[in-house]
């Protein structure tokens, strides 16, 4: 039987081939999507962490103990720390990166003498010891301290510079501590041996910055154990435990369990020990719940490219099947039961799903790679790569999959070897309406995703409060999506033989022989051509659909960021004040100095910049009265510089935004103003308004013109209730003169928004000069920091698999299926010959058939493709930016894109009329009639 | 109405050899007569039917159909000399299974250019050969002696000059064979065509008015009625 398999492969090789095509994908789409959710959500993981630290400058990945030992309350409870200490990183299944201990004792009165000025000099200092520090230090006067009490007495002490500095003390310096004494009653004494700094800019050991040991006496550790922990004598000292993780090593699944095991150190504290909430446990927190809808989205994106595998493979084994019909007839004359031939090919199936394994793991591990490093669709870059697991899930994926792809080979066997030969004879002589078009599933699927897409478009809200509280897409609205796909496609396979009859009655009598016979051909043997027509169709469809989804998603997301932030740099200085004067009711008026602003034009790269003063703590006046109005914000603005500076999206509102502008340029006293104080509050142009700052003066306008948006002006705000249900408030602006506020107000701190060519010349300007920024948005950066979130990444990286999958698999299913078809009909084509027609009009005909199935296809999956992104991206879009989004949503679709999938499948639809020219060419008229006579 | 002199044709088999079908064969096909190519299975008839058919070219010789030398004539004269000429019956299946047994017989006119009434001329066709009233089944609903009759109406349909037919009768049964015979002699009898056939049933040989009889590529003597 293995003999019999191994030669039918062999014989079959294109139909094999295709075979493993499907196989290796399928396997390696089903094997990628464990991997890439795993390496995906691991690095998500630890780029919290990452972000966390460049943010804060301080690693999140730390708990903190602190405990206070006292001198009547024995070492049970410093002993009890110290296990949870040591036990920590266990319990949380990470691994440790550093423990530091800091013990010291409570600050006591030392006394010294100050040689140099003959003086006794008295200051409160404490007693330390940092574990391993004689590792982390670099010493820069004088030398370490010596691990035990020196002969005359004197413990051996090291100081920080900024300690050095604080306590005012020499090396050499030597001071008792009047109110410790140690086990055997005489004062505690200390010499200063040396002076120390951290020897490296960066260590994670310097929890505690070495500059904030100021009053500190660091002493050998193991020394301080000695004398003051285990001494015998008991004494009061404070102990702080700091345990750094490597947060690369918290696996991602791990994370609920180490948020259960904090939270129970956090419960169980008791008054000796304490435990700081700790920062790490917030992001994950965080982590959790972009996890779930990571996984979510991950998840429904890649179903229909399995889908289709399943198609291809099934479309595929039973074209095989379907040659392979003499065979099995000669089999069963011979005697062979149906079970021996499903055996066979069961045998067969399991064969190439085991070399699809095989191949399919490894390649599913480069396109979880290829994923990982998806900036947009279709666009690349180098990126840190991701780290590849052969989980066990992997394998789970594996495995399920090659379960799928036997099953779907061998399904049209089942179907296939029961038929007897006459039967199969039979059944082709008569054409019979598919199953599907009998029970009118086309239009029942249709039918239920529009249903779906009317349920949805209406609840619109819902899913903008559902995405607002963190939750992931309702898949079934992606299902419906798929599902209208599908439906589109099947009715459109239902009209196409009504087209092509219409088209053939119109010139039945006048059709050349080659039309004639393509049309009888299409009108006859239609229903073996649907399987490749529906593939067609969604791939073309499933092609738009994703490149439509991606692109939407990226550059709405983009667009919003742009007109969020206003212009390509928004930064605000610090500015000096009198703040501290104020503060200490020493001034009554906060004055702030101005700092240079004409500095900022020298940069290089800088085209333009313009001072913007944001206020949005203002309230509205009306009759004296103040006007509860909430999300009220204030722009002052110079109209020419702002102008020149920022830019709106043409064809946003109904006059371009200069125009706007240029209607505020005219008077100073006016004020341009949200069309949502016309709309909700009832304002019009030349009505006058008052608006007043915290112990500000009030200042009237005259209200020039309304505008709907405004760069950096948030129409809405979202947010979640208490209760978790989402809501939208209008948003109020008022744009006013800077002159016309500096004027009234004085000036006062503003932004500073700039157009740039390139902001490598302002960070260095801001460095040169240090220049101390309380606000800096970069809109390059932002860009940058939207492609690196996962789910934008993850979802770009599997539609653009999706994509090219679909690609290979539509170039492989319908260049073997063509050829397949050919082959199938050499007799024909020999009689064909016989008959007396040429080449050129076999070819002629072929193309002819072509263009009322394929190219019929690819038009209808081309129009499906584009109704269904109209229909459907805008819903999908919401779950990726419900709250950012401010502008219009609009579909974008790229032209490369299309260039792309349509170029391919010309490409292929060309190779394919090349192989089949060559096989008509090849073919021998009598050779070809032969065939017939086996 | 065709000769051939001295036709030779060798077909390249592998490893570089090559195998001589037809040795040397020179034949006379009288207008308007019944030739039989007799020989077994492989002696290299059908080779021979498919040179004199235009469908194939001699390796060396010359073929002469109607007059004019078509050895080395061009693929797109071949093709219009069967258009035209030329109707061809074949074994078996040799009609076109998506189309129903009138539009096969349309289909030869509709290559052939037939400048007349083409539904007159199908139903005519189809009466002659007694399947008036099936024109419009599929190929495959009916049985393998009607499916021959169908071949011949479309062999003939466009009023070709000679007929070839390569073992019209090997899947027939005895009596359905006959039938076809006198079919064959009918049409040359009215119409007027010349027909050549294949066979290797010694039954039949009595209907030839010429018979040829083949032996591993060589001709036997033509043994004349």
């Amino acid at each position: 039987m293995m003999q019999i398999m191994l030669q039918k492969i062999l014989h079959k090789k294109w139909m094999v081939i295709s075979l493993l095509i499907g196989n290796i994908l399928l396997i390696a789409v089903a094997a990628s999507h464990p991997m890439y959710q795993d390496a995906s959500l691991q690095r998500m993981l630890s780029d919290e962490f990452g972000t966390y630290i460049e943010d804060n400058n301080k690693n999140a990945a730390m708990v903190q103990l602190t405990g206070r030992v006292r001198k009547n309350c024995g070492t049970g409870d410093y002993m009890r720390m110290k296990g949870i200490a040591e036990e920590f990183c266990r319990a949380l299944d990470v691994k440790e990166q550093m423990r530091v201990v800091h013990n010291s004792l409570i600050v006591s009165a030392a006394r010294w003498e100050m040689e140099r000025d003959n003086k006794i000099m008295e200051n409160k200092l404490k007693i330390g010891a940092l574990n391993d520090m004689d590792q982390h230090v670099e010493v820069v006067s004088g030398r370490m301290y010596s691990t035990s009490v020196a002969e005359d007495g004197y413990i051996e002490a090291v100081v920080t510079m900024n300690g050095f500095v604080e306590m005012n003390l020499l090396v050499g310096d030597t001071m008792e501590f009047r109110y410790i004494k140690d086990a055997d009653g005489n004062f505690v004494k200390v010499r200063v041996v040396g002076v120390v700094n951290n020897s490296e800019a960066v260590d994670p050991y310097w929890v505690e910055s070495p500059d904030t040991f100021i009053n500190e006496l660091l002493i050998d550790p193991q020394l301080f154990d000695a004398l003051f922990v285990n001494g015998g004598k008991m004494f009061e000292y404070n102990t702080e435990w700091f345990i750094v993780f490597d947060y690369e090593t918290l696996d991602y699944e791990n994370v609920q369990a180490a948020i259960n095991q904090t939270n129970v150190y956090l419960e169980n504290q008791n008054s000796f020990g304490k435990m700081e909430e700790p920062a790490y446990l917030a992001l994950l927190e965080h982590f959790l719940a972009n996890e779930k809808k990571v996984d979510v989205t991950l998840t429904i994106l890649q179903v229909p490219v399995l889908v289709l595998l399943c198609a291809f493979l099934f479309m595929i084994s039973r074209q095989m099947i379907e040659m392979e019909q003499s065979e099995i007839s000669l089999l069963k004359s011979r005697g062979a039961s149906k079970g021996q031939i499903f055996r066979l090919y069961l045998m067969q199936s399991t064969f190439l799903a085991l070399i699809g394994l095989f191949a399919g793991l490894p390649l599913g591990s480069f396109l979880c790679r290829i994923l990982g490093s998806a900036s947009a669709f279709l666009e690349f870059v180098q990126r840190r790569a991701l780290q590849v697991r052969y989980t066990s899930e992997v394998f789970l994926y594996a495995f399920a999959a090659v379960l799928v792809s036997i099953l779907m080979t061998v399904l049209p066997v089942l179907k296939q070897s029961g038929i007897s030969i006459v039967r199969q004879k039979q059944s082709k002589a008569r054409r019979k309406k598919p199953l599907w078009q009998k029970l009118y599933l086309d239009i029942i699927i249709l039918a239920v995703s529009l249903y779906g897409y009317y349920s949805f478009g209406n609840q619109k809200d819902n899913m903008v409060s559902a995405v607002m509280t963190g939750e992931a897409l309702d898949p079934l609205l992606f299902l419906s999506s798929s599902l209208f796909i599908l439906g589109a496609a099947l009715v459109c396979l239902r009209l196409q033989p009504l087209l092509v009859r219409f088209i053939y009655f119109i010139g039945k009598k006048t059709w050349k022989p080659a039309g004639y016979a393509s049309f009888l051909q299409i009108i006859r043997t239609g229903s073996r051509q649907y399987f490749i027509m529906t593939f067609l169709m969604l791939t073309v469809a499933l092609g738009i659909f994703n490149t439509t989804v991606a692109r939407t998603i990226l550059a709405n997301a983009e667009q919003n960021l742009i007109y969020n932030t206003g212009a390509d740099i928004v930064i605000q200085e610090v500015w000096p004040s009198n703040e501290l004067s104020v503060r200490m009711g020493m001034a009554d008026e906060l004055i702030y100095t101005e700092p240079d602003y004409g500095k900022y034009g020298q940069i290089e790269g800088v085209k333009s910049m313009t001072k913007v003063y944001v206020n949005s703590d203002v309230e509205l006046l009306q009759n004296s009265k103040s006007m509860p109005v909430e999300n009220l914000i204030l722009y002052g603005i110079n109209t020419k510089t702002f102008g020149e500076t920022t830019n709106l999206k043409e064809g946003l509102m109904e006059e371009h935004f200069y125009t706007y502008l240029n209607k505020l340029a005219i008077n100073s006293d006016t004020v341009l103003l949200s069309s949502s104080f016309r709309d909700v509050l009832g304002f019009e142009v030349g009505d006058s308004i008052t608006y007043q700052a915290s112990s500000e003066s009030k200042i009237t306008a005259t209200v020039c013109g309304f505008v709907d948006y405004f760069p950096g002006y948030p129409k809405t705000v979202h947010g979640v209730h208490p209760d978790g249900t989402a809501y939208e408030e209008p948003c109020y602006m008022i744009v006013a003169h800077l002159s016309t506020i500096q004027k009234n107000w004085g000036v006062k701190p503003y932004e500073i928004w700039f157009d740039v060519d390139s902001n490598d010349g302002f960070y260095r300007f801001v460095e040169e000069n240090n220049v101390k920024l309380s606000k800096c948005v970069d809109t390059a950066v932002e860009l940058a920091n939207i492609k690196r979130d996962t789910l934008f990444e993850g979802t770009n990286g599997i539609l653009t698999m999706s994509f090219i999958v679909i690609l290979i698999l539509c170039s492989a299913g319908y260049l073997i299926y063509w050829i397949l078809s050919i082959r199938s009909r050499e007799l024909l084509f020999g009689i064909f010959r016989a008959m007396g027609m040429s080449r050129g009009e076999i070819i002629r005909m072929l193309l002819n058939e072509q263009v009322f199935s394929s190219l019929l296809s690819i038009g209808c999956g081309a129009i499906i493709g584009v109704l269904a992104s109209r229909m459907f991206v805008p819903m999908i879009q919401l779950a990726y930016s419900a709250a950012d989004q401010v502008l219009p949503m609009e579909l974008i679709t790229q032209n490369s894109d299309m260039v792309r999938l349509f170029g391919i499948i010309a490409l292929v639809f060309v190779v394919c009329l090349g192989v089949l020219a060559r096989q008509i060419f090849k073919m021998k008229i009598a050779q070809a009639l032969k065939l017939g006579e086996d | 109405m065709i000769e051939t002199k001295n036709v030779c044709r060798v077909f390249p088999i592998a490893g570089g050899e090559s195998f001589q079908a037809l040795k040397d064969i020179s034949i006379n096909i009288p207008k308007q007569k019944l030739t039989i190519l007799r020989g077994k299975s492989g002696s290299g008839k059908t080779t021979l039917l498919n040179i004199i058919g235009a469908l194939d070219a001699p390796s060396s010789g010359r073929v002469i159909f109607d007059g004019e030398d078509i050895t080395d004539i061009s693929d797109k004269e071949r093709e219009q000399l069967r258009r035209e000429k030329i109707g061809f019956i074949f074994q078996s299946v040799s009609l076109i299974p998506m189309m129903t047994v009138y539009e096969n017989v349309e289909f030869a006119l509709r290559l052939s250019k037939y400048k007349g009434d083409r539904k007159k001329r199908v139903e005519e066709c189809l009466h002659l050969v007694g399947l008036g009233k099936r024109m419009q089944h599929m190929p495959q609903e009916l049985s393998g002696g009607e499916q021959q009759r169908v071949a011949i109406a479309r062999a003939i349909a466009h009023q070709p000059q000679v007929i070839f037919a390569d073992e019209p009768t090997a899947e027939l049964d005895t009596a359905t064979s006959h039938t076809v015979i006198r079919m064959f002699k009918d049409l040359i009898e009215k119409q007027g065509i010349t027909i050549v056939m294949t066979t290797h049933d010694m039954s039949l040989m009595g209907a030839g008015d010429v018979v040829y009889t083949i032996e591993d590529g060589c001709l036997k003597q033509p043994t004349d009625e």
